[in-house]
């Protein structure tokens, strides 16, 4: 026992390098490229200020939408409005939002346009994170000033407070969300010479005017490391337990329009512009659809096979570490924390890391580099998931089952993994979509031959082909929506 | 289904590594370049031809790092920037080729068959008939400049487009880089690529662009109202070479995709898709009579000036 | 059957020190104290759900201190029943037997009442009878030892007396050892071959229910029965004064201490002491008075009315306490 101690903290110490490893190449090529910053600090200034403002409407929109869903109380099933906008990749959405702005004859592209997408696919994200708790922490206090009648000015003093722990957890989740997106400013912002961080370094990297791509793509990466540390300290909420519904529902109507009026610009509006450029020729109006044109892209083709190999693969891989780790909780916690570095940082820093630590090797401009990213990125989020599951008692019927005599794998075998299986579903259904539209990584990672139907998008919509690119959306959002239809634990991505 | 799932991968890299295959760095357009594959293919069953697409600017800052870390993926080079073949041809980087199609000028297979240009590809003038209503069209590059095209005209960013960074380079040589900045300050506009600059065209986003000719009549034929106008004092010549890198691990496939492009009905696919082929027996794109009047872009210039050309430019319209 | 020799974990608050213990096979033993006491973690360390710091566990001439749970050959009982969500009442009981034997697990289930009710799944089942799958599967798994940790303090009065009863008789005929843990006298009464008591960590003494009742050795084990008036009294030469009337008690020290008796041996008596009565309130089926005695309150089984003055005499003395330190 006591011999084995260090030699179990040796191997954590040394697992913990191991996967921080792109992060600490990243600094290290990007100290060594300083003399960048000061041209880009600009930059970093609209990033941070874009990630702030966004965050703040996503949660003014969610936050007021929960509100409002709480005192209307509404039935769960209301959610459907709002879920299908978080559930289409943001990418998509942009370029639903780009297509359908230009419709109505708005500038889509800019600070305007990102940010419109960034609330449409992110606010449902506060809703669903701020709804538990309003339900848990308010719905007692509301009834008690109810009761003592509290009214007015007052009335928001006592129960505004309470809320602040939520409010601030759910923005610093959205605000390292944000900072790290690269799919909506890449859609709506680079054409328009509009960069955050994350297109920065992604554009840098691909820059022949610069001595240093790779240098300086480190470097802009140090930088969105930067930012994003404060928020990592803005720890999670835990909710508790919902209250009994004593309230009286208000304001139905309101909350029912919000909701609808919700639902009609985050989702059908941009589904209007795609549909518009995919079934129509732009010029002479005339029904045409693209989708064989863009079926008919080898890239195309090759996109969509590659990110349901990764997606797939992916997701099992996690799903069998999961499994094999979950019998020891210790040890799945402790790994989820590690791997937590890659999950919560914003891909463009695992992504260059990757490729600093891998380009002289053969996984480079292979897929394995990209399941290996996805592998990273998306672990911690497989392991919290089964997290969870273990956390809510399974642990212990296992042991119920040891104490019977059941040996140690029978146990799990019989009663563990039987248990977990809905934490199992959710983990997929939160994992398998966020590869098969993952774009952040893969744009940078992606090399001839490993393209993914995130990067076939970017590919069509850079090459010019605006209608295949519609079509290709089209084809994801619908993908997306069809998960409307598989049944949910309440677990947020 | 796990198991279905390994076993199918598996069958899938089987598959894959039994097919032979080159790797094609390009910045030809995907609705171009797919087809040409899809013809030579054809022709030679059981060989597949990967892509790599985007714009020349990118293409070679990847091709760069690879060869940096030692670790090229590309059988093909075949970009819109000639110093960039130069420079690796000093290098010993690209694997010569002897020229023996009838009928190919000969200056077009430079530095010895090191690299060849396969078709020619134009900078002009096109303009959104539409958009531009009454407005005179303009007839020489200097018309740009004209107080009435105010806020009309876009270019490609030389960043990304090999194309434009020739008409950045030849303009600079030809009119001093005074000529961009009296162009930003009548609103000239600078957008990521000429694909994307010819659909805002099209869509009446710009009147008058400064982009390569061969996709605007595509575009033509889909019913845009555009038209290509090749300017009095000529249009620019864009040198698109293709080359076989020495590192290519399959140089006799790659040979095979570089004399295909010389074939007839290679050739006839240019034209078909806009080009002007280098053959000159091969047939002629719509809409393009005779020679088309132009200057060869200024390759010298550019090759020595490129960083300084870039910065100033970047500067100018504030790219990163 | 069970052997526990000197078992000390330090355990937060509920920590076991010290505690020996021998049950007999076939012998039930109730584990009784207050919550805190210690007796659940004691359950956990013979279960081997615990590993103590110091001492030895045997079953039977098995050292098993250091054996972990599952080859141990025991059964839970627990007081959320901890059953599978996923697995039906019959497949809780095959999943437990060394030889799964579906005519025996459909027996065991009628044994338990829960006749028909093979297929239901936990969420499908009252209390009640989600603690007669527990018990099944307790028996299914033909333990060595069965240990029970209040297994039925979730289940209303009714149900929990008719269970107690059932299941005692059940084991006996069965002839299973059990360790039945209990915060409730009436249960481990029923129960309870012998009773230990527990309290801050120490078995504070085993023996029979009954004796335990009418001789408890120390406060505690007085107090888990309930029903003990205790008054302040003074101790001097062996001798107890109370207003005149006078006890002997033997081995008692000299000095301040509680005199200890139970509200049945509290009686009217004309030489007794005056006492009034405070309030009237009904026990189970008899009438109980909180009364002033003058020296103290005490609980007497009475049938007077409120504001009624009384003379009370203890008839029998359990012992005098030491005042506790606290």
């Amino acid at each position: 026992m006591l011999r084995r101690q260090p030699l179990i903290t040796l191997f954590w110490l040394l697992l913990s390098l191991g996967v921080a490893m792109p992060l600490l190449v990243l600094a290290w090529r990007g100290l060594g490229d300083l003399a960048i910053l000061p041209r880009v600090l600009d930059l970093a200034g609209v990033s941070l200020l874009l990630a702030l403002v966004g965050s703040l409407l996503c949660l003014g929109v969610g936050g007021g939408l929960a509100w409002l869903a709480f005192r209307a109380r509404l039935q769960p099933g209301w959610d459907a409005l709002l879920l299908p906008a978080y559930l289409v990749p943001p990418f998509v959405g942009a370029l639903g939002f780009l297509y359908a702005l230009q419709l109505v004859n708005l500038q889509p592209y800019g600070v305007g346009g990102i940010l419109l997408a960034w609330t449409a696919h992110y606010a449902p994200v506060a809703y669903l994170l701020l709804r538990p708790a309003l339900e848990s922490r308010l719905a007692p206090l509301l009834i008690a000033s109810e009761v003592h009648g509290v009214t007015g000015w007052k009335r928001v003093r006592a129960l505004v407070p309470p809320l602040f722990p939520a409010l601030v957890a759910a923005f610093g989740a959205l605000y390292l969300t944000l900072l790290g997106n690269f799919g909506v400013p890449a859609v709506l912002g680079l054409p328009a010479q509009v960069y955050t961080l994350p297109t920065l370094a992604y554009a840098r990297l691909f820059s022949p005017a610069s001595p240093d791509p790779l240098g300086e793509a480190a470097a802009i990466g140090l930088l969105l490391g930067l930012l994003a540390v404060p928020a990592l300290l803005l720890g999670s909420q835990p909710t508790g337990e919902p209250s009994p519904r004593l309230l009286q529902p208000r304001l139905g109507l309101a909350a029912r329009i919000a909701f609808v009026l919700f639902a009609l610009i985050a989702v059908v509006f941009p589904l209007v512009g795609l549909a518009r450029r995919a079934f129509f020729n732009t010029f002479t109006g005339a029904f045409q659809p693209a989708f064989g044109a863009a079926w008919e892209l080898p890239l195309v083709r090759l996109g969509l096979l590659n990110s349901l190999l990764l997606a797939l693969l992916a997701t099992a891989l996690l799903l069998l570490l999961g499994l094999l780790l979950a019998p020891q909780r210790g040890a799945l916690k402790r790994l989820r924390q590690v791997l937590d570095m890659h999950y919560l940082l914003p891909g463009t820093l695992l992504a260059i890391g990757l490729i600093l630590l891998l380009a002289p090797t053969p996984v480079y401009a292979t897929p394995w580099i990209l399941l290996l990213a996805y592998l990273l990125n998306f672990a911690a989020l497989m392991l919290r998931s089964m997290e969870a599951g273990l956390e809510s008692g399974i642990e212990r019927l296992v042991a119920v089952g040891k104490l019977f005599g059941l040996r140690h794998g029978w146990a799990w075998w019989k009663i563990g993994f039987p248990l977990l299986r809905p934490y199992l579903a959710a983990g997929v259904f939160l994992v398998l979509p966020l590869c098969l539209a993952e774009l952040t990584l893969s744009a940078m990672l992606y090399a001839p031959g490993s393209e993914t139907l995130g990067v076939a998008v970017l590919s069509a919509l850079n090459g010019g082909l605006f209608r295949e690119a519609a079509a290709i959306g089209l084809m994801l959002m619908a993908l997306s929506l069809l998960l409307l239809l598989v049944p949910r634990r309440g677990v947020v991505g | 289904m796990r198991r279905f799932f390994l076993a199918s991968l598996v069958t899938l890299g089987l598959a894959l590594a039994q097919q032979q295959t080159i790797t094609l760095y390009t910045s030809e357009v995907l609705t171009n370049v797919n087809p040409m594959i899809e013809l030579f293919k054809r022709a030679n069953p059981g060989i597949n031809v990967q892509v790599f697409r985007s714009g020349t600017g990118e293409v070679i800052t990847r091709l760069r790092a690879e060869l940096e870390a030692n670790n090229p993926q590309a059988d093909l080079l075949w970009v819109a920037d000639e110093t960039f073949f130069r420079e690796l041809a000093a290098a010993n980087r690209l694997r010569p080729v002897r020229a023996t199609t009838t009928g190919f000028p000969v200056k077009f297979a430079y530095q010895g068959g090191r690299y060849y240009e396969v078709r020619l590809l134009y900078n002009g003038i096109a303009v959104n008939t539409r958009k531009l209503g009454n407005l005179p069209e303009p007839r020489s590059w200097r018309d740009l400049l004209k107080p009435e095209y105010r806020d009309l005209v876009g270019m490609p960013n030389p960043n990304f487009s090999g194309a434009a960074l020739s008409t950045l380079g030849t303009f600079s040589q030809r009119f001093g880089f005074g000529f961009f900045e009296q162009l930003q300050r009548n609103g000239l506009k600078v957008e990521q690529s000429n694909p994307i600059l010819q659909q805002k065209l099209a869509e009446g986003q710009y009147g008058i662009a400064i982009i390569t000719d061969f996709g605007i009549r595509d575009l033509i034929r889909q019913g845009a109202p555009l038209k290509v106008i090749y300017p009095r004092d000529g249009a620019i010549l864009v040198p698109t070479p293709i080359g076989i890198l020495s590192s290519s691990r399959n140089p006799a496939l790659a040979e095979r995709f570089l004399r295909f492009l010389l074939s007839p009905e290679a050739q006839a696919l240019f034209a078909q898709q806009g080009y002007v082929p280098v053959i000159a027996s091969a047939p002629r794109p719509a809409g393009v009579s005779g020679e088309v009047l132009s200057v060869p872009s200024a390759a010298d210039y550019i090759q020595a000036n490129r960083q300084t050309l870039l910065t100033q430019f970047n500067t100018l319209f504030n790219l990163r | 059957m069970l052997r526990l020799e000197n078992i000390t974990k330090n355990f937060g608050k509920a920590g076991v020190s010290g505690a020996s213990l021998h049950l007999s096979p076939g012998e039930i033993v109730a584990v009784l104290g207050a919550s805190g006491s210690g007796k659940t973690t004691l359950l956990n360390l013979v279960a081997g759900l615990l590993e103590p710091d110091a001492g030895r566990i045997f079953l039977g001439n098995e050292d098993v201190t250091h054996q972990p749970p599952e080859k141990r050959g025991l059964a839970y009982v627990f007081q959320d029943h901890a059953l599978w969500p996923h697995l039906s009442a019959l497949d809780h009981l095959l999943l437990v037997m060394k030889a799964p034997d579906r005519a025996l697990a459909h027996h065991l289930l009628g044994r338990v009442g829960l006749g028909g009710l093979d297929a239901r799944k936990p969420h499908q089942l009252s209390g009640g009878q989600k603690q007669r799958v527990a018990l099944a599967r307790a028996l299914a798994a033909r333990p060595r030892l069965l240990l029970l940790d209040e297994p039925y303090s979730a289940l209303d009065p009714v149900l929990r007396e008719e269970l107690r009863l059932e299941v005692a008789s059940l084991l006996r005929a069965e002839h299973v050892s059990a360790l039945h843990v209990t915060h409730d006298p009436d249960e481990a009464l029923a129960v309870a071959d012998r009773v230990a008591v527990m309290d801050a960590g120490r078995i504070v003494q085993v023996d029979t229910p009954t004796r335990v009742y009418t001789q408890p050795q120390t406060l505690a084990a007085a107090r888990a029965f309930g029903r003990l008036n205790l008054l302040k009294v003074q101790v001097q030469e062996g001798k107890v004064h109370l207003n005149g009337l006078a006890w002997s008690v033997q081995g008692v020290e000299s000095g301040p201490g509680l005199l200890a008796f139970r509200y049945e041996d509290l009686v009217p008596a004309a030489e007794g002491l005056p006492a009034k009565v405070l309030a009237v309130f009904g026990g189970r089926g008899e009438r109980l008075c909180r009364v002033d005695l003058g020296v103290g309150e005490a609980v007497v089984k009475l049938d007077a009315g409120l504001e009624e003055q009384v003379r009370l005499t203890p008839v029998k003395v359990l012992t005098v306490f030491p005042t506790p330190q606290k």
